[in-house]
């Protein structure tokens, strides 16, 4: 198992106050806090994306609400996968999707990662432009 | 003094999304069906996002003194979002990013809002 302090999303979460979060694409969010040696990885069902333009706005937007109204970790990155997975289909959601988006953070799962080498050294492929 | 739950300090301009480009750029002047406009930058489209969750938000930027940086504002406004801190400088223009999906990130099958 890999250090909390050690490898690349460890150096990350190092400069965080208290926990950093990367995306793995299709596959969903995975996440990290300070002196946890364990990885969140949060993921909905796979959609066809039409576009991944502003989806990384849209997690953020998820991650500090939840910061904002004192959610768990966990609830902060499933809030922030819906909004991601709304945000593929709309730049901006409309007001009238809001539901979609409780619906969709409803079905997000929750996993908690113990050997997260491969997971995160995906992630940072996944980050590799090109 | 206005209380906000999550301040936005952050760019405004319009985001300009040229879908369904081809591999290689004609030299001549060209139409895109598939471009597409929005008055929300990241930072923008941030505190859209947070505003529709419930949140008071306060949103500091600059923008430029002509009709596209009050388009970029109308946008917030109409999320809820409060932009009292957004100052308009007489003479500067509102910038617009360009915005060209790669052919990976496009679909024949489009997603739309309607699918969920």
């Amino acid at each position: 198992m890999q250090s909390p302090r050690r490898g690349p999303l460890g150096s990350l979460v190092e400069l965080a106050r208290n926990s950093a979060a990367i995306s793995l694409g299709e596959r969903g969010l995975v996440g990290i806090r300070k002196r946890d040696p364990t990885a969140i990885h949060a993921w909905t069902s796979p959609l066809r994306p039409r576009s991944t333009v502003g989806c990384g706005d849209a997690a953020l937007a998820g991650l500090a609400f939840a910061a904002a109204t004192d959610r768990s970790f966990e609830q902060s990155l499933a809030l922030a996968v819906a909004l991601r997975s709304v945000g593929i289909a709309w730049l901006c959601f409309p007001p009238h999707c809001r539901e979609d988006v409780s619906r969709i953070e409803q079905g997000v799962h929750i996993e908690t990662v113990v050997g997260r080498r491969r997971l995160l050294s995906e992630a940072f492929r996944h980050q590799r432009p090109g | 003094m206005k209380r906000f739950d999550i301040s936005v300090l952050g760019e405004l301009n319009s985001d300009l999304i040229l879908y369904g480009l081809p591999a290689e750029l004609s030299q001549r002047e060209s139409t895109w069906p598939k471009a597409f406009a929005d008055p929300r930058s990241s930072s923008a489209i941030c505190a859209h996002n947070i505003s529709l969750l419930g949140s008071r938000v306060g949103f500091t930027s600059c923008i430029g003194g002509d009709p596209l940086g009050e388009f970029c504002v109308e946008a917030l406004v109409e999320s809820g979002v409060d932009v009292s801190g957004v100052k308009r400088l007489p003479g500067k223009n509102t910038g617009v990013t360009v915005i060209l999906p790669s052919f990976r990130e496009t679909s024949d099958s489009d997603l739309s809002g309607h699918d969920f």
